[in-house]
């Protein structure tokens, strides 16, 4: 498969910033959620690009960072690669290649934002996306993105 | 093809030089071909865990089976390839190369070009294979990676064998050189070995050298405690004993010598070949001279006599060549042999290897000169004694036969007789002697009779001896016997003389009475035949016979007479040995059980009879007449049988004794018949017995006319009063 062109990329990442831009004031359609435990309260953009490519590798409560992930082309894997800046597809090479590596553990692999939740409230030191509309139990709470 | 003689040293060198060299080709190739196994299966398992790693690393990170074109992987591979310095490649489950730490990838395999160790990855889990890719042989490991049940792709590594086979190269020179130095020092070893065994062998060896040379004093030095070591120890102790047994057996050497040079006989071991054995008494040197070595036993007591050393020879030579039984074939040896003036016993001792097999023979030589010589004397004189005995009775008897003997010596002696007079000559002595008494005469002469009829010449020793022997009995008798010429009467003789010279006698009368006195009468040669024909008869073992004499006196003038009467000695035993049979004999025929032999001497008309008459078994007319014929002789009449009964070597006898049988008898009492002008009849029948009838004319009685008829007058000559002869002369 060809790697995506750096303009295209660019296009990709100004109209996923255009989009957002636009729904300016609205709710984001997904949140990062993580486990109750965790005693984050925000999270920057780096930080999550960090914590999605072994980067960050434990939280400050001390629980060792466990990604999560949907290793497909929906909505929430968009949504997050949107977030840091790239395409679907290199996100999840990237996790690969550190993966691979050994930069980082093998993030759960997840199937919906169902599975986010789960995924969540069971594991201290969880973090994926999950349908910000999605009630959260008391285990699992969201992280504002700054 | 000759053989090779290799010493031990070579030997034990070679063998353990050969182990060595064989201990380190075997484990050199054994470790050679482990190297290489082990190189090939540590590279093998270093990539299994590569792969093994690879795969882990992968099945975590993917998220889905590779994809053809996904080249997500191609750098951390090559990062990965580069830290663990090892090709490594990434494939898709269907074998297309998506990640190749080489950089590039391939295009999908073809189903048939999918390689070894994928197909078996995919099959089983993992495979390996050598296999040549890319230019040059690889060894190549793959394993197929799941999770969850799912492949993923496969992870492949590989490295070339050309690295193995360089590390392999590498192991196997250093064992090369390992092996090397492990020769050396094997080579090293097995000399020091070799010569730690062959040298102590060498001392036992000149150790065993040297006492076999003689020299029991040696001894080895044990410096070990091993087998050799016992070796020498043993080689020690048998030299002492050895040095012990010498000692004994020369102590017994040093006996048996000292009685070898004092013992009266010679002594000597013989070999089955004939060869004399070093060791022997000092008498054998001391009687036949010192052997050469290695000399036979014939040419040492033959040296000086050939016919020793041809009889020792070829009876000897029958003990190794006859299949006859041992005992008959040492009983054939000579038992007496002579050398020089000296006589000896031989006595051959077998010593058996094993039952008829011969190893060797004692033989004892005993000097018996001295006993001969006393034997002889004794004989000699008991001979003397008969004689003289017999002289005590029959003075002129003896006085006669010593004349007649006399003359036969003296013609066996002469030059000029004839090996036939000679013959007649030595049988007439045989006969007179025995008749006299004389055993060693007549013995001798036997002898000599048989020598002659093997050789048909006299023996000039033969001769000289029997001179010899009749003159010592000569000399030993005569002096006894007084003057020849003396005339012994008997003291009723005398008496008879001076009656009749007082009683006024004719002087003619008286002087025939005188002359009478000197002159043999027949009565006193019957008497003596008659006697001797009873002496024969004993001796014969034919009982006591009846023997008849029948004479009328008649007095025998002349000198040939002697020689008759020894002649009718022949005829006499002819009579007794083989005209009369054996009383046993005579029995089953239905014959008296005693012999009868009768003779008579009596003057019938003008003619002097004599005759001596047996009832014996008579003459086999038959067997003659085949003698004569095989002689060659008429044989066809009875007067030609007659006469031919006294030709030489015609005989009936089976076989000839020392009494009679050769045929020389009774051509010697026709010589005497005719040489006194006589004639010789015989009647004879099958079992009727013999009558020999010799008639002499009255002139052959002497030259006397008697004035008054002869009469028998009893003298002192009368030899047997069981005789039934009555007349006679006293003298």
């Amino acid at each position: 498969m060809a790697h995506p062109q750096p303009l295209a990329r660019s296009l990709a990442v100004v109209a996923l910033g255009c989009a957002l831009a636009t729904d300016a004031g609205a709710e984001d359609p997904f949140s990062v959620v993580c486990n109750k435990t965790n005693e984050i309260s925000a999270i920057s953009i780096n930080e999550l690009r960090r914590l999605f490519t072994g980067g960050i590798k434990q939280w400050d409560s001390g629980a060792v960072v466990r990604v999560g992930i949907i290793p497909s082309d929906v909505a929430e894997t968009k949504y997050l690669a949107a977030l840091l800046g790239v395409t679907t597809t290199e996100l999840l090479s990237r996790i690969q290649q550190q993966v691979f590596k050994g930069e980082m553990r093998r993030p759960a692999v997840l199937r919906s934002s169902a599975d986010c939740i789960a995924f969540a409230r069971s594991d201290p030191g969880a973090v994926c996306l999950a349908d910000a509309r999605a009630a959260l139990p008391l285990e699992a709470r969201a992280v504002a993105v700054r | 093809m000759p053989r090779l003689r290799m010493g031990l040293f070579p030997r034990l060198f070679g063998s353990f030089l050969l182990v060595v060299l064989f201990s380190l080709s075997s484990a050199g190739y054994l470790v050679a071909r482990s190297v290489r196994e082990a190189g090939f299966a540590q590279v093998e398992e270093r990539l299994s865990y590569e792969v093994t790693m690879t795969g882990q690393m992968l099945a975590s990170a993917l998220f889905a089976p590779l994809a053809p074109g996904d080249a997500t992987l191609q750098a951390p591979i090559k990062d990965l390839s580069d830290a663990v310095h090892t090709h490594l490649s990434l494939l898709t489950p269907d074998g297309v190369v998506v990640a190749d730490s080489e950089g590039g990838t391939s295009a999908r395999a073809e189903p048939e070009r999918v390689p070894a160790d994928v197909a078996r990855a995919l099959a089983v889990g993992r495979g390996s294979a050598v296999s040549s890719e890319r230019g040059n042989e690889r060894l190549w490991v793959a394993e197929r990676i799941s999770r969850d049940g799912q492949v993923l792709g496969i992870a492949r590594a590989s490295v070339p064998t050309s690295v193995i086979e360089q590390r392999v190269d590498a192991v196997e020179k250093q064992i090369a050189i390992a092996s090397l130095i492990a020769l050396g020092l094997g080579v090293l070893t097995a000399l020091g070995l070799s010569l730690s065994i062959v040298r102590p062998v060498r001392r036992v060896a000149d150790a065993a050298r040297s006492i076999g040379s003689g020299a029991l004093t040696t001894r080895v030095e044990i410096s070990s405690s091993d087998e050799i070591g016992d070796l020498g120890k043993a080689l020690n102790e048998m030299a002492s004993q050895l040095e012990s047994m010498l000692d004994d057996l020369s102590r017994g050497n040093a006996d048996m010598r000292r009685v070898l040079d004092t013992v009266d006989q010679g002594l000597v071991m013989v070999a089955a070949d004939g060869r004399l054995s070093e060791e022997r008494s000092a008498r054998l040197s001391e009687w036949f001279g010192t052997p050469a070595a290695g000399a036979c036993l014939w040419d040492f007591l033959g040296q000086a006599d050939h016919e020793t050393h041809d009889r020792l020879y070829m009876a000897w030579s029958q003990l190794s060549d006859s299949g006859l039984p041992l005992a008959l074939l040492l009983d054939q040896l000579p038992k007496r042999i002579r050398s020089g003036a000296r006589a000896f016993d031989l006595d051959c001792r077998p010593v058996l290897a094993q039952p008829e097999v011969l190893e060797s023979v004692l033989l004892v030589v005993t000097d018996i000169t001295q006993r001969l010589e006393g034997e002889k004397r004794e004989t000699l004189h008991r001979d003397v004694l008969r004689v003289v005995e017999r002289a005590m009775s029959d003075r002129m008897g003896v006085l006669e036969f010593l004349q007649e003997a006399d003359d036969l010596v003296a013609e066996l002696s002469a030059p000029t007789t004839t090996l036939v007079a000679a013959r007649r000559a030595l049988h007439t002595l045989k006969g007179n002697c025995a008749m006299q008494g004389i055993a060693s005469i007549a013995q001798l002469s036997h002898e000599i009779e048989e020598r002659l009829d093997e050789t048909a010449a006299f023996d000039a020793a033969d001769l000289s001896a029997l001179v010899a022997r009749w003159a010592e009995l000569r000399e030993g008798v005569l002096p006894v016997l007084g003057s020849p010429d003396a005339i012994h009467l008997h003291s009723s003789v005398i008496t008879s003389a001076v009656s009749a010279l007082l009683a006024g006698e004719q002087r003619g009368k008286l002087a025939e009475r005188m002359i009478r006195w000197t002159l043999p009468s027949v009565d006193t040669a019957i008497a003596r035949l008659a006697e001797h024909a009873r002496a024969l008869a004993q001796r014969l073992d034919k009982g006591p016979i009846d023997v008849c004499c029948e004479t009328d006196g008649t007095p025998l003038q002349g000198e040939r007479w002697p020689a008759f009467w020894s002649a009718m000695t022949h005829a006499v035993r002819n009579a007794v040995d083989h005209g009369l049979e054996h009383p046993d004999e005579r029995a089953r025929q239905g014959k008296p059980e005693l012999g009868s032999i009768a003779m008579s001497a009596r003057m019938l008309d003008d003619e002097l009879v004599i005759q001596l008459a047996d009832d014996g078994r008579g003459v086999d007319w038959a067997a003659v007449a085949d003698k004569l014929r095989r002689a060659g002789q008429p044989a066809e009449t009875r007067e030609q049988l007659t006469q031919g009964l006294f030709l030489d070597g015609i005989s009936t006898a089976q076989e000839a004794t020392t009494i009679s049988g050769r045929g020389v008898g009774m051509g010697a009492l026709r010589a005497a018949v005719v040489d006194l002008g006589g004639r010789i009849e015989i009647d004879s029948g099958p079992g009727s017995g013999t009558t020999l009838s010799c008639r002499f004319p009255r002139t052959a009685a002497g030259a006397v006319e008697w004035s008054e008829p002869l009469r028998r007058n009893p003298g002192p000559s009368e030899l047997d009063n069981r005789s039934s002869a009555t007349g006679g002369h006293a003298h």
